[in-house]
């Protein structure tokens, strides 16, 4: 005689299963208890998943977002702005950028630059902007003592084209 | 000479004083400027115009466009076949009239200068 804690009170008449061995067990006779076991699936099992979602196959985890673009390969010249600060006297007093050229280029552009203002009568040269296919060189007076020169793409420097009036 | 008259379209353009054309080592190849210009000067100063583009070429940017900016007046480059059209202006030039007569000035000058 089996205990009564054991029997439904709401329904007498179904009675606990016997006990088996659990893998004798169908699926359809599994108690809802919430706890989640391995299921092993019979090979035709197996083949009816595959057909339906063959990717639980792969081997890899996979990001279920949608594709990302891939970053775009720029050339160095795409990618940034390079921006020097230079005396009068030819000292670099502030670089940034991959354009190692640049100082020592607005120096000589801003003192050629001098010389071209003076023998067309005017005192000095405030600015020289000059635009190439994709790219600006920019040198301009950044006070009383020092120059600033930038070059970069077009792209990015095109309110400086549009303030010389080149745009 | 047919790259003079052009040249003297320019000056219909207001606040347009003068042009000259350089070639890319430097050459003054012709002028149209005021007389207070003297050649010799605007030879010397052509070469340095010509010098400064170079300067950037060398560092891969070879300018098509330039302006060289003195305050009270400007310096308005363009590249063409030949070498470097310069035109010098007032700082109340319409950089848009400017740039759209200059253009046309430049792909009108011969090739043989």
């Amino acid at each position: 005689m089996k205990p009564a804690l054991f029997q439904s009170q709401l329904f007498p008449s179904r009675s606990v299963p016997s006990e088996r061995v659990p893998s004798e067990r169908a699926p359809s006779e599994e108690p809802r208890t919430g706890i989640v076991r391995k299921m092993v699936a019979r090979p035709s099992q197996l083949r009816a998943i595959a057909a339906v979602r063959p990717r639980l196959q792969a081997p890899a985890w996979r990001c279920l977002e949608p594709t990302q673009p891939e970053p775009r390969q720029v050339s160095r010249r795409d990618s940034s702005v390079s921006v020097a600060r230079v005396s009068r006297e030819g000292e670099r007093v502030r670089q940034s950028g991959p354009d190692e050229w640049l100082p020592e280029a607005a120096e000589f552009v801003h003192r050629a630059a001098l010389l071209v203002a003076q023998g067309l009568g005017f005192e000095r040269c405030r600015s020289v902007c000059l635009q190439g296919p994709r790219s600006v060189l920019s040198v301009t007076d950044a006070g009383p003592s020092t120059i600033t020169g930038v070059a970069g793409p077009a792209r990015q420097l095109s309110n400086v084209l549009r303030n010389r009036g080149l745009k | 000479m047919i790259a003079q008259r052009l040249l003297g379209i320019l000056e219909d353009v207001s606040g347009v004083l003068g042009s000259f054309v350089v070639a890319p080592e430097g050459d003054l190849l012709v002028r149209s400027m005021p007389a207070e210009f003297e050649r010799a000067e605007l030879e010397l100063t052509a070469s340095r115009v010509a010098r400064i583009l170079q300067c950037s070429s060398a560092n891969g940017i070879p300018p098509q466009d330039g302006v060289f900016d003195f305050g009270e007046g400007k310096l308005w480059v363009r590249e063409f076949v030949r070498g470097y059209l310069c035109v010098l202006c007032s700082s109340v030039v319409d950089m848009r009239s400017l740039r759209l007569t200059a253009r046309l000035v430049a792909r009108g000058l011969p090739s043989e200068l």
